[in-house]
C-alpha cells in the first residue's frame, strides 16, 4: 500500500510539473508567440524567434505533454480503464484525461509535423508550408480552447464531490 | 408608380430577399481565429461537458 502511495505521489508531482510546462509553452505559443511573430515579421526580426527560441520551445512542449500524460496514467493506475470508460465516479477526470489524449495527439499528429515543415527542418514548399501554418495554428488553438475544460475536469479535486454530487 | 408606392409601403412587413454573393458576406469567420473566441469557446466547451457530466455520468 505504502508504495502505491509513493508512485502516485510521485507521478502526481511529475504529473503537475510536466503538465505545468506543456500548457505553459501553450499558452506562451498562443498568447505571445504568435502576436509577437507579426510584430517581428513587419521589422524584420522574426528570424530570431523562430531559429532560436521556436525550436527550444517546441522541444520542451511535445516532450512535456509525453511525461504529462504518461505520469498523469500511471497517477490513475488502476482506476485508468474506468476513467477512460467514464465510469464507477471517474467520469470527471475520465472527461479531463480524453481532452488530455486529445490534446496530445494534435501536438504529436497535428503540431509538430507541420510546425517541422513551417521552421524548415523538413523540406517544404511556399505552398505547403502555408497550409502547415493554418494546420498547425488552428491545432494550437484547438488546444488551448481544449484546455480550458481539461484544466477544470483535472484540477478540480475534491471540489468534484461537490460539483458533480459525487 | 402606383404601384411602387405600394411597395414602399410594404417594404418593411415583406422585405426583399437580396443575395449577396461577395466573398465576404458568405465567409463565416472562425472563433479560433481570435484569441477570445478561443477562450470563450473554451468556456461554453467547458459547461457544455459539465452538465454531461452532471447529468449523464454516474
Amino acid at each position: 500500500m505504502e508504495n502505491i502511495d509513493l508512485v502516485a505521489a510521485l507521478s502526481r508531482w511529475i504529473h503537475f510539473m510536466a503538465g505545468v510546462m506543456w500548457i505553459g509553452l501553450l499558452y506562451y505559443f498562443n498568447f505571445v508567440q504568435v502576436a509577437a511573430l507579426k510584430n517581428a515579421g513587419a521589422d524584420g526580426t522574426a528570424a530570431g524567434i523562430t531559429k532560436h527560441v521556436a525550436p527550444r520551445a517546441l522541444l520542451f512542449f511535445r516532450w512535456a505533454a509525453v511525461v504529462t500524460w504518461l505520469a498523469g496514467a500511471a497517477l490513475l493506475g488502476p482506476l485508468f480503464v474506468d476513467a477512460f470508460l467514464l465510469r464507477n465516479g471517474m467520469g470527471p477526470i475520465g472527461i479531463g484525461a480524453w481532452l488530455g489524449t486529445i490534446m496530445l495527439f494534435n501536438v504529436w499528429v497535428l503540431i509538430w509535423p507541420n510546425q517541422k515543415k513551417i521552421l524548415g527542418m523538413t523540406p517544404a514548399s511556399d505552398d505547403e508550408k502555408n497550409r502547415a501554418r493554418r494546420i498547425a495554428f488552428l491545432a494550437s488553438r484547438t488546444n488551448t480552447m481544449l484546455s480550458i475544460p481539461m484544466l477544470f475536469f483535472m484540477a478540480g479535486g475534491w471540489s468534484h464531490r461537490a460539483l458533480f454530487g459525487l | 408608380m402606383r404601384e411602387r408606392e405600394i411597395f414602399k409601403i410594404l417594404a418593411p412587413v415583406y422585405p426583399t430577399k437580396t443575395v449577396n454573393n461577395s466573398k465576404e458576406e458568405r465567409t463565416m469567420k472562425n472563433p479560433l481565429d481570435s484569441l477570445w473566441g478561443t477562450v470563450i469557446a473554451g468556456v461554453v466547451l467547458t459547461a457544455v461537458l459539465y452538465v454531461f457530466a452532471r447529468n449523464f455520468l454516474g
